[in-house]
């Protein structure tokens, strides 16, 4: 076996080898599609880059969604009146409101990493954190709809909080900028 | 162009030897403790004695011992000698190159924790459902051959281990070794660059699927893997393909393939081969739905997998291009390399010279004839050393965690000089160097919550949310530079000294 085998495992791993790259070359011809469509994708996001160019964070359309609010204070803002508006839709409605709702969690959703990204201590932070997972809880909760007394006390409460809370000014950039 | 083809194959081959020298050496110094010290009899014991532990058992050593896909060859040569049956060895080749304790805790402070266990489990799952079918269909598979005669007692043991790593190094395995690597090196050469960026998004049903067949032949070192895995869940990519890549791609290459073929012949190796892919991607698309983040916004590309792709395109001033991405390989891996060639050439000298094992036999000789043993000289059996010897590479990868994940001091030091680099070239709008200069910096990010983690058992909310944020901004002026937008690279740069700061803060002593 010892002699034999370096001739034959080069023969048998040369040839799985060989096999291998078959499916692997039929795989590549979908991923040299999808650099094609990406090389398109680039002259078409250039396109959208001129006609946004109002827009602040245009390159963040890679990541993030055009109505992601820019700081907490718009967060909170945003969240508030969209809440308001539910709950004005929902007394008149009899069903569901999935499309609204969408937008509201997204936004809840949101509020840690918005808050996240400020000086906010770790303590106000935390509160963001907890009042977030509360309200995401009562606006998923399919047993209780958005009028419901029990979610609108949750609103209420965690609203309250996220209200309190006081927002330090942001430190000016140091000679980091500078580098 | 053909060079371009030729020059990324290479420079993926080169850098796959460099990040996987240390396993490989690893692996041998493993394959010599097996011989010599523990020997076949409690080599097999260790395995389970090829009883209902023996998939467990493999399972369980393979978590612990820090070796790759490639590292775990020459192991896998010593447990077919030992005679330790098909499935448990097969067992062990997966699951030895999945974790270890360094990547196991890189994957708990990058995902969430459960997302690393359920993986972990599946892991189990799959080794221990395809090892045990394959024993059913293929029973009898053991194949020991005859043991060596037991080496002299005290330096003379310690040098037939060396000389079983020297030996083994420059023997069959070198040449599996080398198809293992051969595959990231083709895989680069076929995949133009940025080929893979939208191919694992979250909403894409053919992720597994396209990752299953890059991942075969791709190299990925069990800590690649795992931070590739928590970029995957940080762009909410597919879970599914995640892990994929995680299975196949650490798990296994086109060299441990090529070993299972020689050894088991084709149509068991196929089975094998067969069962893996089934079952990998059925419990890919399992969780895939499941395991999907939602508390993410889903990235429309991802550059976390350009590593198995051809750096280099056409339009690039290809030796200059070429010569930085050499350069800019880590000193410590052309050491790894250094040693590990160094060790190849003692192997293939001692081939050319001493073909016949006559050191061998002489370090054997003698070997049962009892000197008289004075008071102070105690006679410690191999396999206790042998015990002792596993245990202690164990420990030390343990205690290397420490000095791979340092203290926040530490870290705050490294990542002043960084940032100093990646934020003078990004303001150069020089992509190339942004983009090296910038993965270290996320790096050394992540390396700081795993140290913190590791020094006071835990890492809050707070800490990883700002991490989070700053790898982001890193992300947001990555691409800015990619864009050459002089506005928005002033923006971009704003945004990552205030991460920057905010997450000194966050992990600074109160």
């Amino acid at each position: 076996m010892k002699t034999l085998e370096m001739p034959l495992m080069i023969d048998r791993g040369l040839m799985l080898a060989a096999v291998l790259i078959v499916p692997l070359v039929m795989l590549l011809c979908g991923c040299q599609g999808a650099a094609e469509t990406k090389h398109e994708h680039e002259h078409e996001h250039e396109h959208e880059h001129k006609h946004e160019h109002e827009h602040e964070h245009e390159h963040s359309e890679h990541h993030t969604s055009h109505h992601k609010p820019q700081d907490f204070r718009q967060a909170l803002a945003e969240l508030e009146r969209q809440y308001a508006e539910i709950q004005v839709l929902a007394s008149s409605r009899a069903a569901e409101l999935p499309q609204e709702l969408e937008e509201l969690v997204e936004i809840i959703r949101w509020l840690p990493e918005i808050a996240g990204d400020s000086d906010m201590p770790e303590a106000d932070w935390n509160v963001v954190n907890a009042a977030s997972r509360e309200l995401l809880t009562a606006v998923k909760s399919r047993d209780r709809g958005p009028a419901s007394p029990d979610v609108q006390v949750a609103w209420e409460s965690n609203l309250r909080r996220l209200r309190e809370i006081h927002l330090p000014a942001e430190s000016p950039e140091g000679g980091l900028a500078d580098q | 162009m053909p060079e371009t083809i030729i020059a990324g194959g290479l420079l993926r081959f080169v850098q796959a030897l460099g990040q996987a020298a240390p396993t490989i050496l690893v692996g041998l110094i493993v394959t010599g403790i097996f011989r010599r010290l523990l020997g076949q009899q409690n080599t097999l014991r260790v395995f389970g004695n090829n009883g209902w532990r023996s998939l467990p058992q493999a399972w369980a050593l393979g978590m612990l011992l820090p070796v790759c896909s490639l590292g775990v060859i020459p192991i896998l040569r010593e447990m077919r000698r030992s005679g330790v049956g098909g499935g448990a060895i097969l067992a062990f080749a997966l699951a030895a190159p999945l974790f270890n304790p360094l990547s196991l805790l890189y994957g708990l402070t990058l995902s969430k924790p459960y997302v690393i266990v359920a993986f972990a489990f599946c892991s189990l799952a799959i080794v221990t459902i395809i090892g045990s079918l394959w024993d059913r269909l293929f029973p009898n598979s053991a194949a020991a051959e005859a043991p060596p005669r037991p080496a002299r007692q005290g330096l003379k043991r310690m040098l037939a281990i060396l000389l079983v790593t020297v030996r083994e190094a420059a023997g069959p395995s070198l040449g599996y070794i080398l198809i293992g690597l051969s595959g990231t090196a083709v895989l680069a050469a076929l995949l133009s660059p940025g080929a893979l960026e939208r191919s694992m998004n979250g909403d894409n049903p053919w992720a597994p699927w396209t990752m299953t067949w890059v991942a075969i032949p791709a190299y990925a070192t069990p800590m690649l893997a795992m931070s590739q895995l928590g970029a995957m869940f940080q762009h909410a990519n597919s879970p599914g393909a995640a892990f994929a890549l995680l299975t196949l791609g650490a798990g296994m290459n086109l060299g441990s393939l090529a070993w299972m073929t020689a050894h088991f012949g084709w149509k068991r190796s196929a089975v094998w081969f067969g069962l893996l892919v089934t079952v990998v991607l059925g419990l890919a698309y399992a969780i895939n739905g499941p395991l999907l983040p939602t508390e993410v916004d889903p990235a429309d590309h991802t550059h976390a997998f350009d590593v198995y792709c051809n750096p280099f395109r056409p339009s690039q001033n290809l030796a200059a291009d070429a010569e930085f991405r050499f350069r800019s390989i880590p000193l410590l891996d052309w050491c790894g390399m250094a040693i590990l060639g160094t060790v190849v050439l003692a192997g293939l000298i001692l081939r050319k010279v001493d073909s016949a094992g006559r050191i061998e036999s002489w370090l054997e000789s003698d070997a049962e004839s009892a000197a008289v043993p004075s008071r102070w000289d105690v006679t410690v059996p191999a396999p206790v050393l042998g015990v002792v010897a596993l245990i202690g590479l164990v420990a030390f990868s343990i205690v290397g965690c420490f000095a791979y994940y340092p203290s926040r001091q530490e870290v705050f030091e490294e990542m002043k000089a960084v940032r100093a680099e990646a934020l003078y070239f990004a303001k150069q709008k020089d992509s190339k160097r942004t983009d090296h200069w910038f993965a270290l910096w996320d790096d050394w990010t992540r390396k700081l919550e795993v140290g913190v983690y590791l020094r006071t058992g835990r890492l809050s909310e707070y800490q990883h949310m700002k991490a989070r944020i700053f790898r982001e901004k890193l992300e947001q002026l990555r691409h800015a530079v990619e864009d050459q937008d002089d506005e928005e690279i002033k923006e971009c740069v704003s945004g990552v000294y205030h991460a920057d700061r905010r997450l000194q803060v966050a992990f600074s002593d109160p």
